[in-house]
């Protein structure tokens, strides 16, 4: 950089105007409805639960998430599975707050009060205000922070928009993140959680990422015969299916099943974990029961151990498990799908109970808000 | 005013609008700021730390989204602030309610002794502009603070004014900023303590802890990065890629402790020496973020890296003790090995206070867990005769009898310690760190409050520490960094500290001495033996036995040149010519060669077939080699 450069760098950043700042300024969120908290509860902490238990509380728990301003996800796992002694250490990315923007401030506010629960929270745990796309690149702050605190316990992909959303040829892309994260868990000896929130219908899909897991299922289907038919008696899952009703359901089971495949594979050679469905829970698609938009899986992963071929037959390693096996449970699991929106909106009961409970982990600064806000959902 | 802005505050519980007011404080005190008492960021962050412990904090957490600090959060668990506190802060910068009256019914000061915080600790801030401080770091920030009990938290948001025009003169007070303070529920009424967000931090602090001047350097080719460093930010939160990585930290990423990550940085400078860094200077070691750590670590009340100097045994160190007055030597410590000097003598304890709440005092930047950065035992091995390094103890307890308390300022109680090693690493902890209740502003003084003797390469050989207990506050000045040297405190520890350390320095000189004297005594018996060795090898060669070996003696002109029994005895000038009688060192060494010169060859019974003269002959033309020099 030139000396004369260098005298203007200060200037470069956003100076704020000598003004009054801005103070508070507070909304609900999507993620406040009641239907989110369902999925919280029953495809997220049920399952992570189960991964938790025997396992020694002084191991603690990694978490790896996108939550929003008010870290209402994390507030929920310290609430549920920290109680014991406990440490979660987290990293969270949100690229929404900065400088001093109201949500900046809710942000703030939110960690203050969650780092204060120092017996459940360990200090380096922290929020990255870099898109999470930014881990798929090496040499970036995402990826050091991502590295720093793996492997984890806890992936929560919570997406707000499609996991294939981008093109194929984005840098940097949420394959590449994804790829970069599922890498830092190779070598891990205890099973662990990936949590995948995504819009699986095809409109939120880019043009050549529809096409690339499609040939994702195609594989599988080549690599597992019988799963052909098991797909086309429990869905409707066939290539004519596909061709034809391009924006139904049939998309969003292929999808499921090729995203789950992707992120058995991607790593690396491998696979380095078997992979279980324990929950998949969808969001209805502009409130038509019978269309799915977002779609909710919760996956178990074991570590397989599986080591490289010899070449030369000399070490027999570990056999590579029947990835067949794997995607048969998914595609069974996925027969049985629950329909979030549907099941809350039945239940009165439930919908209250929900929302006294996201009321009370986004804490009482959301009261004079949050009810008339909620009232609008029905799920 | 304060009374209506606390008012407003409150009122904000039942959904007033946000009270606005401005940071105001005297032109007096911005002018202090503004001639930049705060040069480095460190100082700042330090004096939020400062804050911190005077509100009984059992941890601070510093976290920065290093290396892109765009946002830097001081967080403690302290008392915090209540609406009146925080009202009473806005409004006073530079005029703090520690230490007086006023801040008991803030919450910020004991009941008992405005000198001690609420739960008793010495208070370190003094002036009230800590907080202020962060003006140097940043535009605008927020502080988020809490009582405990409360069930509401208080919100500041503060944009500063910047320099556009300059401050007016005198008392006049000046708005240094202007603030929205409201109430927001809390998520839980138990917790207590205050975060300090910096939102907008000024781009001349970003690109001081990014290093881009040092990396400016390197990519001019002008130096060669630092050994450790958190990685050059390039902008968009991507790193520059140097030997295939973004960073090169000393501790091990991941599942580094922060106690560990920071033991892993101080070996890491400390180390720096026997790898090859002859000079290991904290500039070259490290980038300006872990520079900071390290100052910052320095400069906080915490418990040492590893053992605290008055704890460590005398296994590995020597140690005296400086008593008695001037021209009394140092005495050495009288005590077994094991035990630590903090068991004999009641002053020679850390400065960090023992009630309880300092013992806690945690203080974490980011992945590193700060501690006193000193190490006393596993110091560079250098060739210096004395391997160990060795350690003074000493104190001072000076009620300045006959002296008006007003003229000499009350009493000054200090220990102290002066550590000599042959080689201090890195050598930015030469000279002397004064401490006032375990904090220090001043960093190491390397010219020991101008020793004035010229000792120049054993001040660079020392390292020590001030620890004060009473007394020498009134002589700091605001930036807490330097003193009144005209101050009667001042004098009087410059006074004992030069006369220390002129009693250390001669003792080191004298076990310098010792070893160099022991060592050579040792030299001459490996000589010996050595030479007894290789003559009594030859006998058993030759099949002789070691009773058999005869002695060798050059005669002078007044001994006798008669052998008695089987003794070889030549003439002492023929053989050593020039060197017959000088008695130096070479000379004797020579001589005693010659000596087994004359037993391995009569081992081999190559000797006695000789005529006398012959044989004399022969033995001078082999000490004329023996003594051969090259060149």
């Amino acid at each position: 950089m030139a000396e004369e450069d260098i005298a203007v760098e200060e200037f470069k950043l956003d100076v704020p105007e000598y003004a009054d700042p801005d103070g508070p300024s507070r909304a609900c969120a999507p993620w406040h409805r009641p239907r989110k908290q369902y999925v919280r509860e029953k495809c997220w902490l049920a399952p992570t639960k189960d991964l938790l238990a025997g396992v020694q509380v002084d191991e603690g728990l990694r978490y790896l998430g996108l939550p929003g301003t008010d870290l209402l996800d994390i507030r929920y796992f310290l609430d549920e599975l920290c109680t014991d002694g406990r440490k979660m250490r987290f990293v969270g990315f949100n690229n929404a707050a900065t400088g001093s923007s109201p949500e900046a401030t809710e942000l703030s506010l939110a960690l203050s009060e969650v780092h204060l629960r120092d017996a459940q929270v360990d200090a380096q745990s922290r929020i990255v205000s870099d898109d999470i796309r930014m881990v798929g690149s090496l040499n970036t702050i995402a990826h050091d922070a991502v590295s720093e605190a793996a492997p984890y316990d806890v992936i929560n992909l919570d997406l707000t928009q499609s996991i294939g959303a981008d093109p194929l040829t984005a840098k940097p892309s949420m394959y590449d993140a994804v790829q970069n994260i599922l890498q830092l868990q190779i070598g891990r000896t205890r099973p662990w959680m990936l949590l995948l929130t995504s819009t699986l219908d095809q409109p939120t899909f880019s043009p050549d990422s529809v096409q690339h897991f499609r040939r994702e299922f195609d594989r599988l289907l080549e690599d597992c015969p019988h799963l052909e038919e098991l797909c086309a008696d429990l869905f409707g899952l066939t290539t004519d299916a596909l061709d034809n009703d391009p924006d139904g359901n049939v998309f969003v089971y292929m999808a499921a099943v090729a995203v789950c495949r992707w992120l058995q594979h991607c790593a690396g050679r491998g696979p380095f974990w078997r992979m279980n469905l324990r929950a998949a829970f969808v969001y209805e698609l502009d409130w038509d029961p019978d269309a799915y938009g977002m779609v909710h899986l919760s996956v178990k992963c074991t570590p397989t151990y599986a080591t490289g071929v010899d070449p030369s037959g000399l070490a027999k390693g570990q056999p590579v498990h029947d990835v067949c096996e794997d995607a048969e449970q998914i595609i069974k699991k996925l027969e049985k799908v629950v329909n979030v929106d549907a099941k809350v909106r039945s239940d009165e009961a439930l919908r209250r109970r929900l929302n006294s409970r996201t009321l009370e982990l986004l804490g009482p600064r959301f009261e004079s808000i949050f009810d008339d806000w909620v009232k609008d959902f029905e799920s | 005013m304060p009374q209506d802005l606390e008012s407003q505050i409150r009122g904000t519980e039942a959904g007033a609008q946000p009270a606005s007011t401005t940071l105001r404080t005297s032109s007096k005190v911005l002018g202090r700021i503004t001639d930049g008492i705060y040069r480095r960021p460190e100082s700042a962050v330090r004096e939020l730390v400062a804050n911190a412990y005077d509100a009984d904090a059992s941890w601070v957490h510093i976290q920065t989204d290093r290396p892109r600090f765009s946002r830097i959060v001081v967080q403690d668990n302290g008392h915090g602030m209540s609406p009146a506190a925080l009202t009473h802060m806005l409004h006073n910068i530079g005029g703090s309610s520690k230490r007086s009256a006023d801040g008991i019914p803030l919450g910020v000061t004991n009941l008992d002794d405005t000198r001690l915080s609420p739960g008793g600790r010495r208070l370190i801030g003094r002036i009230g502009i800590g907080l202020f401080s962060v003006a140097q770091l940043a535009y605008s920030f927020q502080i988020i603070t809490k009582t405990e009990g409360d069930e509401w938290q208080t919100v500041a948001d503060v944009v500063l004014r910047q320099w556009d025009e300059p401050p007016p003169d005198g008392d006049a007070e000046y708005e240094a900023g202007r603030v929205k303070v409201w109430r927001e529920r809390a998520d839980d009424p138990a917790a207590k303590g205050t975060s300090v967000i910096l939102t907008s931090v000024r781009q001349s602090t970003v690109e001081t802890l990014q290093s881009k001047g040092i990396w400016r350097l390197v990519d001019r080719g002008d130096r060669e990065p630092p050994r450790f460093h958190i990685g050059d930010h390039l902008g968009d939160g991507t790193l520059r890629e140097i030997d295939g990585t973004s960073a090169s930290l000393p501790w091990q990423s991941p599942h580094g402790e922060p106690d560990e990550a920071f033991q892993s940085l101080v070996g890491g400078v400390t180390a720096s020496y026997a790898q090859g860094e002859r000079s290991p200077s904290l500039k070259h070691l490290l980038d300006n973020y872990l520079q900071m750590a390290w100052n910052l670590s320095l400069a906080v009340p915490l418990t040492y890296v590893h053992v605290s100097p008055f704890d460590i045994s005398g296994v590995s160190t020597l140690r005296y003790v400086l008593s008695g007055g001037v021209p009394a030597a140092a005495r050495p410590l009288d005590l077994p090995t094991s035990v630590p000097v903090s068991e004999k003598f009641s002053w020679a304890q850390s400065d960090v206070p023992t009630d309880g709440l300092a013992d806690s005092f945690r203080v974490l930047l980011d992945d590193l867990e700060l501690r006193r950065p000193l190490r006393f035992e596993d110091m560079p091995e250098t060739s210096n005769a004395i391997k160990k390094p060795i350690i003074f103890y000493g104190q001072l307890n000076e009620d300045f009898p006959g002296v008006d308390s007003a003229r000499s300022g009350g009493p000054l109680r200090f220990s102290a310690y002066l550590l000599w090693a042959p080689k201090i690493a890195p050598i930015d902890n030469v000279g002397c760190l004064i401490r006032l209740h375990g904090a220090s502003g001043t960093g190491f003084d390397p010219s020991f409050l101008g020793y004035p003797v010229q000792e120049t390469v054993k001040l660079r050989q020392m390292t020590c520490e001030v620890l004060v207990h009473e007394g020498l506050e009134a002589a700091l000045n605001i930036d807490r960094e330097s003193f009144n040297a005209a101050h009667p405190h001042v004098i009087r520890l410059t006074s004992w500290l030069h006369n220390a350390m002129t009693r250390s320095f001669t003792q080191v000189k004298a076990v310098a001495k010792a070893e160099r004297a022991t060592k050579s005594s040792e030299q001459a018996e490996q000589f010996e033996a050595d030479l007894e060795a290789i003559v009594l090898h030859a006998y058993e060669e030759a099949g002789g036995e070691p009773e058999d070996i005869p002695e060798v003696r050059l005669a002078g002109a007044s001994s006798p040149s008669a052998p008695v029994g089987d003794e070889y005895v030549f003439d002492r000038s023929r053989v050593l010519g020039a060197d017959a009688y000088s008695g130096s060192k070479p000379a004797k060494e020579a001589e005693r060669k010659v000596a087994a010169i004359v037993q391995v060859l009569a081992a081999y019974g190559l000797l006695d077939d000789l005529e006398p003269e012959d044989r004399e002959a022969l033995l001078a033309d082999l000490a004329t080699i023996v003594r051969l020099k090259s060149g």
